[in-house]
């Protein structure tokens, strides 16, 4: 059964069409999110939180819509949703690494990302999922607003204003980032 | 270079830069689904629709400034089978569609907009209608019909449940444009 089609059969049977999307790809994603858990020193606690929420993302209609529009493929869809759910569990975590966890690749193997662009992770996890995932198609897939757009179901210029909006929520949250970050500063100094 | 460009030129950096970081660790090696995770993720999803559902139509309301208890009231005769339809725990088609859509309408909603939410929650209800059969020994034996005939068990049939839902959201969306 392909994946457009396990997400038909969600759409009829909800508990059928999980339990496919569990036996079929459970075990890479499960082993994924752990990995990206242990690589972030979140700890292993949330995971298996983690994993039930976007598996649970499947049963809302307007979320398959998604999917299909972005080619049907529920791996790298889960994959990306389950690390900005860690990353959103993690943020308020402070645990040590669980010596079980599945060992993470080597450091070196993995650039760790710059300040900035933390900076930007940490201001995009707070924004609404909508707004990430408009953010990611301009931004990391490089699609234009119209592309846009039709992968949504949107007028063009419901897409340009929806990506304007987003943008702007980001804005506001990187101006009051920085500004946290100099205040922190001038405290500790 | 104006603010707004110079925003564009740090997402457009910064974000490829994070998930190519995410990505790295796709390789991990897989680990088993725990028989009681997977069970904990099959209960919720048994419930999940029709209180997502719910969930929409009191929101809405909500904006509104409309109560449950009016959206309720909207269902004379039948104010206990709406309540039990807006705690997400009994399938909008005991309501019918010509009692369901004026609780959507009091709460602001077009149901054409929810046909897909609507459909889902009427499926997650469905279980096919028994069928009789008759086992094939008995029936070359000419077996007598009292003997000869057993009962499937209910079934989840995917395709009849969906369609059984779509029909029902359908109704509700003629029920509306009726109305107008």
């Amino acid at each position: 059964m392909g994946d457009e089609e396990i997400l038909d059969h969600i759409a009829g049977d909800q508990e059928g069409g999980l339990a496919r999307v569990s036996d079929k790809y459970g075990a890479t994603l499960l082993g994924r999110l752990y990995a990206y858990a242990a690589r972030r020193s979140y700890g292993n606690a949330g995971v298996e939180d983690v994993y039930q929420e976007i598996l649970i993302t499947l049963l809302d209609p307007a979320v398959r819509m998604l999917i299909i529009s972005r080619g049907g493929q529920l791996v790298p869809w889960l994959t990306r949703l389950g690390k900005w759910r860690l990353d959103d569990h993690g943020r308020h975590r402070v645990s040590q690494l669980d010596s079980e966890m599945p060992a993470p690749q080597s450091p070196e193997e993995i650039v760790p990302p710059s300040a900035e662009a933390e900076r930007v992770r940490r201001c995009l996890r707070q924004l609404a999922a909508r707004d990430q995932i408009l953010l990611t198609l301009r931004y990391d897939e490089g699609r234009r607003e119209a592309e846009i757009a039709a992968e949504l179901d949107m007028s063009p210029g419901a897409a340009k204003k929806a990506l304007h909006d987003a943008r702007l929520r980001l804005k506001a949250h990187l101006e009051r980032d920085i500004d946290d970050e100099a205040i922190a500063r001038s405290e500790s100094s | 270079m104006n603010e707004y460009s110079k925003l564009d030129e740090l997402l457009a950096w910064a974000i490829p830069e994070l998930n190519k970081e995410a990505d790295a660790l796709d390789e991990a090696p897989p680990v088993p689904v725990p028989d009681e995770l997977k069970a904990r993720i099959l209960q919720r999803a048994e419930t999940f629709s029709a209180e997502q559902l719910a969930t929409l139509v009191l929101e809405a309301a909500e904006v509104r400034g409309v109560t449950r208890e009016a959206l309720i009231a909207e269902a004379p005769g039948a104010e206990a089978t709406a309540s039990e339809v807006l705690s997400g725990r009994t399938d909008p088609q005991k309501l019918g569609a010509a009692t369901f859509n004026p609780i959507l309408e009091r709460a602001g909603i077009d149901p054409k907009e929810i046909r897909e939410y609507v459909a889902q929650a009427v499926a997650q209800f469905f279980t096919a209608p028994p069928r009789t059969k008759r086992p094939k020994l008995l029936r070359s034996l000419g077996g007598s019909k009292s003997y000869a005939y057993n009962v499937e068990r209910p079934s989840r049939d995917p395709k009849r449940a969906r369609a059984a839902g779509l029909s029902f959201a359908d109704q509700v969306i003629a029920e509306h444009e009726t109305s107008e």
